[in-house]
């Protein structure tokens, strides 16, 4: 019944005060198995929108739908299928970890051994006694995330699942979504600034800037995009001679920093562009590939 | 309905080392042991006026004490702190994240409150027999230990204090929905106390529509206050009972369409 999407949006627009929306006619598409990274500067709408996908916030215009269903009239159903973390995990800090588990397991009728198992699955087994005001930071983001694994969800909402851990929890983190994501199929819907950690996570991208989806696709398609915008940096013995040789042939040329900015088209290209430089009697002393990184590419898609 | 009972105990687990679960065992030991430390100081002055059971005469200095300040701020503080639980730690959203409609997460809170207000007094019911007990140990003029206490009276005093609770369990839930900021309610409430001091001293009998002296007027009936018993209940705790339903419903409607939990 779920479909091709797992997360379907439909001209979905929002705003706190309906004269200045959050953002206007968003339409989001989350395949089912995908990790879906959602990227935006900092107020751009990403937790707005999770709210709203989460039944958080009263959605204005457009439909929103979950599992092929929409969620306005599916809402529990809906809310027994995922598992979510939005901004700071929520936990009731006079309470133990086990505690906190509890409470959901006992809220959504789940077995009490599904607590050990996530505890384990987090790391936390060992803290799981400890009232969660003496938690760190990252503790308290393990507990977030075994909370939301504990319905054994066919959908994950993350906002910000790795924020306050150390390098080493990232990691684990990273293998155990992974791990979900390629041995049962889950779907995992996340938003992060660390833009590096999704690029070695995520299947699909979107990209939010102002209310509005600048890109949404799946990794190969951004990196395709990150291709298009490499350049190759050469410097030559006379580079304004060899900015007016080349200017016919590469109209987008430039001179930045005493280097000569060609768009990277290829490594055959490359090469006959050297040639061409070489056989008209200069000199090349330097050629650099200078790839885009998904920073770039965000920072490309997101800056006016 | 498989899931409504675990669903009602988990707001029991939530109070767990908490202000609520303290202000609940603080409070139904308080009362008697301050009445029974004056009594131990005022105990010759108490002997002269001892009636046939002294019993009495602690049951009504516990009870006045308890209903005219003591047991609705208890109310209003409990009901503050157990909302504050959810506020301070930014847990309504995954309240509402979890397969639960919103009425039932409202209805579990009131059951709670209900709940909790109910332990209050039969916590005070032991407290209250033993410190009697010590005191007549202690002092043996007040012929505590020699007599019984009337049972029957004091498990009276509590259903009605319980039935005039509820006006004010409704309110404050009520109020503690409608402001996340636990000083407005607070502040509420010592307002109240003010205008039920006023209507007293005013000997104004529309106290009889003024929910906050009702714990009062269940125990103590001031001279200038006459009323009629309607059924198995005086007037006004038919008023408390009415005020309870009228703002449950009233909680119920903003809880499940309006409230927005921290945002």
């Amino acid at each position: 019944m779920t479909g091709r999407f797992v997360i379907e949006t439909n001209n979905l627009s929002f705003g706190y005060d309906k004269k200045v929306p959050v953002f206007d006619k968003i339409n989001l598409q989350v395949e089912t198995s995908a990790i879906y990274g959602f990227m935006g500067p900092n107020g751009a709408g990403k937790t707005t929108l999770i709210r709203l996908l989460l039944g958080l916030l009263p959605h204005q215009t457009g439909q929103i739908t979950l599992f092929g269903k929409h969620l306005a009239s599916n809402r529990i159903d809906i809310l027994s299928r995922l598992g979510c973390l939005v901004e700071q995990p929520s936990l009731y800090e006079n309470l133990t970890g086990r505690d906190n588990l509890r409470i959901t397991c006992m809220v959504r009728g789940l077995p009490k051994n599904r607590i050990d198992t996530v505890l384990k699955m987090t790391g936390l087994t060992d803290a799981a006694d400890k009232r969660v005001d003496a938690y760190s930071l990252g503790m308290k983001q393990r507990l977030g995330l075994a909370i939301a694994l504990l319905p054994e969800p066919t959908l994950l909402v993350l906002d910000e699942p790795v924020n306050g851990l150390d390098p080493t929890g990232i990691i684990e983190i990273r293998e155990l979504l992974i791990h979900l994501n390629k041995e049962y199929g889950t779907t995992i819907f996340l938003s992060s600034h660390l833009l590096s950690e999704l690029e070695k996570l995520v299947t699909h991208i979107g990209i939010l800037r102002k209310g509005e989806l600048v890109f949404q696709g799946s990794a190969v398609e951004l990196e395709a995009i990150q291709r298009q915008q490499s350049f190759v940096a050469i410097d030559t013995s006379n580079n304004q001679q060899c900015f007016l040789l080349l200017k016919n042939d590469q109209p987008a040329i430039s001179i930045k920093a005493g280097r000569l900015m060609v768009p990277y088209q290829g490594k055959m290209e490359l090469g006959e562009l050297c040639k061409k430089i070489v056989l008209s009697g200069l000199n090349i002393y330097e050629v650099k590939v200078v790839h885009h990184d998904l920073e770039d590419v965000f920072m490309k898609l997101t800056s006016n | 309905m498989t899931r409504y009972w675990p669903s009602f105990l988990t707001e029991i687990i939530k109070i767990k080392n908490s202000f609520a679960k303290w202000l609940i065992l603080v409070s139904a030991f308080l009362m008697p042991a301050f009445v029974a430390f004056v009594a131990l100081t005022k105990w010759k002055q108490l002997v002269k006026e001892i009636p046939d059971n002294p019993w009495t005469i602690f049951s009504e200095m516990s009870w006045k004490g308890m209903a005219f300040f003591y047991s609705f701020f208890f109310i209003v503080l409990l009901v503050c702190l157990y909302f504050n639980i959810e506020y301070k730690n930014n847990t309504w959203k995954h309240l509402f994240t979890l397969p639960i409609r919103k009425g039932q997460v409202y209805v579990n809170k009131l059951l709670a409150v209900f709940l909790f207000v109910v332990c209050y007094y039969i916590l005070f019911v032991p407290f209250w027999i033993i410190l009697g007990y010590l005191l007549g140990a202690i002092r043996p003029q007040l012929q505590l230990i020699t007599h019984t206490p009337d049972l029957e009276l004091l498990f009276r005093n509590c259903f009605h204090s319980v039935i005039s609770s509820l006006s004010i369990i409704a309110i404050h839930i009520w109020l503690s929905i409608r402001f996340k900021n636990m000083i407005i309610p607070i502040g509420f409430a010592v307002f109240c106390s003010i205008v039920m001091v006023a209507l007293f001293q005013g000997s104004a009998v529309e106290v009889k529509y003024f929910p906050y002296a009702y714990h009062y007027l269940s125990i103590s009936k001031p001279p200038f206050f006459h009323e009629s018993n309607w059924g198995p209940l005086p007037e006004h705790e038919w008023y408390s009972l009415g005020f309870f339903f009228v703002f449950t419903m009233l909680g119920y409607w903003d809880f499940t369409r309006k409230f927005p939990g921290n945002q």
